[in-house]
């Protein structure tokens, strides 16, 4: 995982969210063990445990049985409600303070944005 | 205590063990032979030497197993000082290790009296002084003469890893003390009655009999030593 | 959970100095476990210790619930890789891993050989003409194929370079995960061997000061940098581990915040970023050592 110091569960977690969201996992779909992501991203178990964890306490994830780990039906779009409403906080307002800091109006970045559709 | 993963095994399995683990290299159990061959092969042709050109009442006693003695001596100290701290990192207690050990060297000199007197019984006099027969009472006594070299040797290596050099220095000095004192008791007690090392003296009875007594004191010791050195 | 390894109230004293002073611990069963520490520290005593290789001065060590002083039992579960094993004189690879297989109960043969070739420690030169990390290379295969269920290494990577480091983590990791077992393994190449770890033990100047699980520890902390006045302003009731001033500028590792008094912070100018463990752990060692740099 990467250099900062957040807790690498999180970050894990994070990771198959948006995997999940970008339909790289589907509902219903397996989604690796515990062991193959501690192995492909180096990290403890214990760790892959704990982010696997908390995608089962927010019904992401549920566990089949001796098979393994599945994706909820339904969690792709909470999962897209949930990071909605993190988005403002997590991107808009780094962009006003970064844009005050620079003396950037808010017209200009209208403009900037007027070029993209979306 | 908790269930253990691996079960605990017998004394002999763990004193095995240590055995297992000293001939891992096979070669140390035939290099003593070598060198002991070797030394008697010279130590025959200085003799030869010497006897051809010296007067016959002048004539120098060389034994191999001496050669053999001195260097088990020398690989007991090596052995012990090595296989020390791989041992206990490799889960072997201290009494274990010590006692195995003995067991390594017992068992290694029982192989190294059986090559000797077999080579006796087939050339008839590979020793030059006392042990030119072959027999129960000579095969005991060199078994137990090799065993108590190498038990004092790692006797006095035990010392060396458990009490340093103070511990070196205090046992030899007191060793030296004795070995000072005995022969001082000797001419105080007997007079001018020194009993010579020449072979015709002393017949081969009386030398196994000394011999065996010497080793014998010196395994003692060298357990005694051993058992003091594994405990705290 | 069991707890394999319980430590209370241990001290170790050599002729005056003290190497390790009233440590408490407990280590459950399966698990990887950092022992994290600076040169001194006690680290290697404490390992000792645990291994029986040493006797307490005083308080107790149990492991499998009984002290594993000279206890066979107990030491025949235990492998103690240490950074300076000196094997016996000509030795070559082939006669330690002989040896391993007599002493270990465990011993994986095929998972040593594979280990050699992978480390790629000449087969045919003698141990002791062996470089230091081709030596530490031989630790480590005799301490993982081993599969002791209480593995002990102590700095097992000395002398070995990045890739080989890298070879060691990943081969480490991947036989934990296949043979789960106890492995307690120290370091001062914290961020190096970070991910790895489960929990940590940070022992400085023989006592413990740090004794987390490694998530938890991980975004306990902060670095606050920003105007000396805005950091002062932001701080104050939090607990700061380190400070440094650069001109008007300073820098903070702050312990305490939550995430809203990150956001807060980052909104009134402030760079807020989480500290990695590393820095956490040694703003947390340098504060208990009292040393603190000022950069004037």
């Amino acid at each position: 995982m990467d250099e900062s110091g957040r807790p690498i569960f999180l970050q894990l977690a994070e990771q198959l969210e948006n995997q999940i969201i970008s339909d790289q996992f589907e509902e219903e779909s397996q989604v690796p063990s515990i062991n193959e992501l501690a192995t492909f991203h180096s990290i403890n178990p214990a760790t892959a445990l704990k982010a696997i964890n908390q995608l089962v306490d927010d019904a992401t994830l549920y566990k089949k049985r001796g098979i393994g780990m599945f994706v909820n039906a339904g969690a792709k779009q909470a999962l897209i409600t949930k990071h909605s409403q993190k988005f403002r906080a997590e991107f808009v307002e780094p962009l006003i303070i970064e844009a005050r800091k620079l003396g950037i109006t808010s017209q200009e970045i209208i403009q900037m944005l007027g070029k993209e559709s979306f | 205590m908790t269930t253990l993963p691996i079960q605990q095994q017998t004394l002999v399995q763990r004193l095995w063990k240590v055995v297992g683990i000293n001939v891992v290299r096979p070669w140390v159990l035939v290099l003593p032979l070598v060198i002991m061959t070797a030394l008697f092969l010279v130590t025959g042709i200085l003799s030869w030497l010497t006897i051809a050109f010296v007067p016959a009442d002048g004539q120098l006693w060389f034994s191999p197993e001496f050669f053999l003695i001195i260097f088990l001596f020398l690989t007991a100290n090596q052995t012990i000082y090595h296989e020390y701290a791989v041992s206990l990192s490799f889960g072997i207690s201290r009494s274990d290790f010590y006692f195995g050990s003995l067991l390594n060297f017992a068992l290694q000199s029982i192989w190294y009296a059986v090559v000797c007197l077999s080579i006796a019984a087939v050339t008839g006099s590979f020793f030059l002084n006392e042990f030119s027969g072959v027999g129960v009472t000579n095969f005991v006594s060199l078994i137990v003469l090799f065993i108590g070299t190498q038990a004092l040797a790692a006797s006095t290596t035990a010392i060396y890893l458990r009490w340093g050099k103070p511990g070196m220095l205090t046992f030899f000095g007191g060793l030296a003390l004795v070995l000072v004192a005995l022969p001082v008791l000797a001419v105080s007690d007997l007079g001018s009655e020194l009993p010579t090392l020449n072979s015709e003296t002393l017949t081969m009875l009386e030398t196994n009999v000394i011999g065996s007594a010497v080793a014998l004191i010196l395994i003692t010791l060298g357990y005694l030593i051993i058992r003091k050195a594994s405990v705290r | 959970m069991t707890k394999v390894i319980e430590v209370n109230n241990l001290t170790k004293s050599y002729r005056g100095a003290t190497a390790v002073d009233s440590v408490s611990l407990a280590i459950e069963e399966n698990g990887i476990y950092g022992l994290l520490g600076r040169n001194g520290a006690g680290k290697t005593t404490l390992m000792k210790l645990v291994a029986g290789h040493e006797l307490a001065s005083t308080g107790e060590i149990s492991v499998y619930g009984a002290s594993p002083f000279e206890n066979s039992a107990v030491l025949a579960n235990m492998a103690f890789i240490r950074e300076s094993l000196r094997y016996s004189e000509n030795y070559k690879i082939g006669h330690v891993l002989k040896a391993a297989k007599i002493a270990f109960a465990n011993w994986d043969d095929a998972f040593a050989q594979s280990l050699v070739d992978k480390f790629q420690i000449p087969r045919k030169r003698l141990v002791r003409k062996l470089s230091r990390g081709q030596l530490s290379a031989v630790g480590v295969v005799v301490g993982l194929a081993a599969r002791a269920p209480i593995t002990i290494l102590d700095e097992p990577y000395i002398g070995m370079d990045a890739v080989a480091r890298k070879h060691f983590y990943d081969i480490l990791l991947a036989d934990y995960i296949k043979h789960p077992r106890t492995i307690v393994l120290s370091t001062h190449l914290i961020d190096e061997v970070a991910d790895l770890l489960e929990h940590v033990f940070v022992i400085d100047q023989g006592r413990i000061i740090l004794d987390a699980n490694t998530e938890d520890l991980r975004g306990s902390a902060a670095v606050i940098e920003g105007s000396t006045e805005s950091v002062d302003d932001a701080v104050a009731g939090f607990v700061i581990l380190e400070s440094q001033t650069i001109g008007t500028q300073k820098r903070v590792v702050a312990q305490g915040l939550k995430a809203e008094d990150a956001a807060r912070l980052q909104s009134a100018g402030l760079a807020v970023k989480p500290a990695t463990l590393q820095q956490l752990i040694i703003s947390q060692t340098n504060m208990d050592s009292s040393e603190k740099v000022e950069v004037a």
